[in-house]
């Protein structure tokens, strides 16, 4: 992610509009120069290569920019651990006590003095004493990307640096695609954020922000917000709009910030639309062994007292009754289960049924949660991934 | 017939149920109706107040606290000197809450412990550094029979009693801030950055201390204090300690000419990027003026000659080889005191530590060996230590004597604080503090900045107008 002085930004009366790179002969060469410069520099101290790198840092047209693309360059460089220097420092150390006790009569000769009580030159104390200091750990991995690769994390980057500084985003999105908007609801869910939703059909209207936007503490949630930002990136069509808050916390070069899938950012690890290869063999097992029922991956967000975000991950339709909708619990999501356990006792999201997963089932600490009046009600047992069986009784009960 | 209220804890603020539109309106700024879980909302800071305008009048269900009394005791309790008992009354004569201001070396923790005695509720105390965790955990265990907890720098042990770092309250603080009833800040000046002063806000603590020697914030974030942690309690300033809690001291600045070569480059370039400052009508007394200069500097065809010398007359000016020289004269002066040597940016300090072989503590000093570092002046057995900052606040070396300032802003905080480093009394012990300023560069400005409070002298200024 870029500091804020690394973010470039213009005004466009009360908008910000980031300066987003294109990827044009000039700016992929400057890419190409630091990808290769720091690819080269395998062995080399950080310090060595943050001194030689200046060149490249001032041929660029602009030095906010390639200090911003050198960053997320040696962010993702691996640097091997400085030598040990702690035990020949602690030597050293103890050394020049014992000769700071009748000081000589300068530092220099203080060095020596101690350098030949440990039978050293001066400079191989001198280098040594603090031989582990970052600049001094050598490179020992630097990106592969593309030129067109960095420029893509440097926009998206630049996004994120913007809505660090945001208290809420608006986001539409225009997608009616199942698999992409319940990626999008699981990250939501993961970032810890929640949402007013307003809309249906294809065009949801999300408004994002933090448990306590409500009230006057909403910057904390930056982080999470631009954390956020990349889920949007998997989506057909979006629109995003963000007040930003100014960089030094004022507002004066605050403003709107306003983004669109026309914007071209993509995320380096997309959250893709991915359909797991159970579900597709289980719609077509209750298909051929219950046809008057259909079974789909559902897409909707339900929100239960308390502000959590529920995405049943099923969605079990049975011609003009209503639908059922299923939550699976797996062996990871135990300490989940007990609280939905209580807020379906609390009357919340009563279309809702629970899948328990044998093997979380058998945990010790799992086991009582079964006689809780909701697992006996409105939960069943599956082994792995529910079967077109289970989901015939269920649609009957 | 009216719901009961719950109220429950989550994520660093308080969800109420069963508020309708007359309690809501009865508890007014206190809660905002959340429509995203539809329900009521309240700071968890307010978790006392909320309780105060519920108790007796509506019917409610606290699922918040998370927290319980304790029962402590103190294994040998000590006299209190007069001051530190008349900043605790004063604090428990503000509901205990509010802020001590007493000076380095005055026994700020000693007033802590006994605030948390007289608490008894599980209590957090959040302070600004990894060395001061580990202090303020060793004193808390020698004097109470109680687990201490320490969280930060790779600890996570959450105890009843428990030492974190700002920055581990700021990651805790969402999941466990219903586990404390009593909130301890310490150097609390710190409180009011935005990052920090959420984490107290996300607190439900009823009870709250803040401890400092320099509350006042030249950005004027000490008037968040107030809503934070409670108003100021009690004040005792430096002047009133000195030589009967305090060790007497003395404070000296020393003019150290450049080399006439040094003097030289430092005059070509601080030509150099003054021309261009004053060239593109830069300035430094405006809040963006670094912003701008730096921007300017990136856009100009000789932008890279122009930083390039700013970087190099700031270097001569903070660590000249006159400078390094006067150290050295310095610690044969003073040879066999304790001496901590101050520079503002790494690089000096090292610079130092490897022309003496003299032990230097930065941030990139890893945890074992900063202890074992400390540990080994404290004993003697490194008389000298030379830091950036990291030292600047709390750490307790009462053997300290003598501090060399070869560089720092010109902050006033910092200087006092690094002047308190060596306050700590003991019999017969006079502190001198040695400030080093390049003469005739931009230090002396800086210099005279940072010593505008009453501890360097008679002038007494408002901190605010700083």
């Amino acid at each position: 992610m870029l500091t804020k002085d690394l973010v470039r930004t213009k005004r466009d009366g009360k908008r910000i509009v980031p300066l987003f790179l294109k990827a044009t002969p000039a700016v992929r060469a400057v890419c190409e120069d630091l990808l290769l410069f720091w690819r080269e520099g395998l062995g080399k101290t950080r310090g060595e290569l943050l001194d030689q790198v200046t060149p490249i840092l001032y041929r660029a047209r602009s030095l906010v920019m390639s200090r911003g693309l050198q960053k997320l360059t040696v962010d993702a460089c691996r640097f091997t651990d400085p030598a040990n220097a702690a035990e020949m420092r602690w030597q050293a150390l103890t050394a020049s006590a014992r000769v700071l006790a009748q000081p000589a009569a300068s530092a220099a000769a203080h060095q020596a003095t101690v350098a030949s009580e440990l039978g050293l030159a001066v400079p191989e104390l001198d280098a040594g004493l603090y031989a582990d200091l970052p600049q001094e750990a050598r490179l020992e991995s630097a990106p592969d990307w593309s030129a067109d690769a960095l420029i893509a994390r440097y926009n998206m980057s630049l996004v994120q640096g913007l809505v660090l500084r945001c208290a809420e985003l608006e986001l539409t999105v225009i997608d009616d695609d199942v698999g992409r908007r319940r990626q999008l609801l699981k990250n939501l869910r993961f970032q810890r954020l929640l949402a007013e939703l307003r809309g249906s059909g294809e065009e949801l209207r999300m408004r994002i922000s933090g448990p306590g936007s409500v009230l006057a503490q909403a910057s904390r949630y930056g982080l999470q917000l631009a954390n956020f930002v990349p889920a949007i990136t998997g989506l057909k069509q979006w629109r995003l709009r963000a007040e930003i808050a100014g960089a030094r916390g004022g507002v004066s070069d605050g403003g709107i910030l306003e983004l669109s899938h026309e914007d071209g950012l993509q995320a380096v690890n997309r959250f893709l639309a991915y359909q797991p290869e159970e579900l597709r063999e289980l719609v077509a097992a209750l298909h051929s062994r219950a046809p008057e029922l259909s079974l789909r991956e559902d897409g909707e967000l339900l929100v239960v007292p308390g502000g959590e975000l529920v995405a049943p991950d099923l969605r079990l339709e049975r011609g003009t009754a209503a639908p059922i909708r299923i939550e699976l619990f797996h062996r990871w999501h135990r300490h989940a289960l007990a609280r939905r356990l209580d807020q379906l006792a609390a009357g919340a999201a009563p279309e809702l049924v629970l899948g328990i997963d044998r093997s979380l089932a058998k945990l010790k600490e799992v086991v009582p949660l079964l006689e809780h009046p909701m697992a006996v009600q409105r939960s069943f047992l599956f082994s792995g991934y529910p079967t077109a069986s289970a989901l015939r009784k269920l649609a009957k009960a | 017939m009216p719901s009961v209220i719950t109220i429950r804890f989550d994520q660093g603020t308080l969800v109420l149920e069963g508020v309708d539109d007359a309690v809501a309106q009865a508890l007014g700024d206190l809660v905002v109706a959340d429509e995203r879980i539809r329900a009521h909302r309240a700071s968890a800071h307010d978790y006392a107040a909320l309780l105060r305008a519920l108790h007796g009048r509506y019917e409610y269900r606290d699922e918040a606290k998370a927290y319980g009394e304790l029962l402590l005791n103190e294994r040998a309790p000590m006299a209190m000197r007069p001051y530190q008992r008349a900043a605790l009354e004063a604090w428990e004569m503000a509901k205990r809450r509010g802020v001590v201001v007493l000076p380095t070396g005055a026994g700020k923790t000693y007033v802590a412990l006994r605030a948390i005695l007289s608490a008894a509720r599980s209590a957090l105390i959040l302070v600004p550094t990894i060395d001061l965790v580990q202090q303020w955990a060793t004193d808390l265990e020698q004097r109470l029979d109680q687990p201490i907890g320490r969280y930060g720098g790779g600890d996570r042990d959450l105890q009843d009693i428990t030492v974190a770092t700002y920055d581990s309250g700021i990651l805790i603080m969402p999941s466990k801030g219903n586990r404390f009833g009593l909130l301890v800040c310490d150097e609390c000046h710190h409180l009011p950055a935005p990052a920090t002063a959420a984490a107290a806000m996300a607190c439900i603590a009823p009870f709250r201390l803040g401890l400092t020697a320099t509350p006042e914030r030249t950005d004027g974030g000490h008037h968040a204090l107030d809503g934070l942690l409670g108003s100021i309690v009690h004040r005792v300033d430096i002047t009133e300690l000195e030589g009967n809690y305090l060790a007497n001291y003395q404070a000296e600045v020393l003019e150290v000419p450049l080399d006439e070569d040094e003097a030289q480059i430092y005059q070509e370039n601080r030509e150099r990027y003054l021309s261009f400052v004053r060239g593109r009508g830069l300035d430094f007394s405006r809040p963006d003026g670094w912003q701008r200069f730096i921007a300017e500097a990136a856009r100009a065809p000789d932008g890279r000659d122009v930083l390039r010398a700013y970087r190099e007359q700031k270097r001569i000016s903070r660590a000249s080889r006159a400078k390094l020289r006067m150290v050295w004269e310095l610690l044969r002066d003073h040879a066999g005191e304790r001496c901590i040597i101050f520079t503002d940016d790494n690089a000096t300090a090292y610079a130092i530590g490897r022309a003496m072989v003299l032990p230097v503590l930065t941030h990139h000093t890893k945890g074992a060996e900063r202890k074992k570092l400390l540990d080994a002046f404290r004993s003697g057995e490194l008389p000298v230590m030379a830091t950036s900052r990291v030292l600047n606040e709390g750490v307790d070396v009462p053997e300290a004597t003598l501090g060399i300032v070869v560089s720092g802003t010109g902050s006033v905080r910092e200087h006092v604080q690094r002047l308190g480093r060596i306050l700590r009394p003991r019999d017969g012990k006079v502190a001198v503090l040695y400030e080093l300023v390049s003469a005739g560069t931009g230090e002396a400005y800086t210099s005279q900045r940072r010593r505008e409070h009453t501890a360097f002298g008679e002038l007494e200024i408002d901190l605010e107008q700083a």
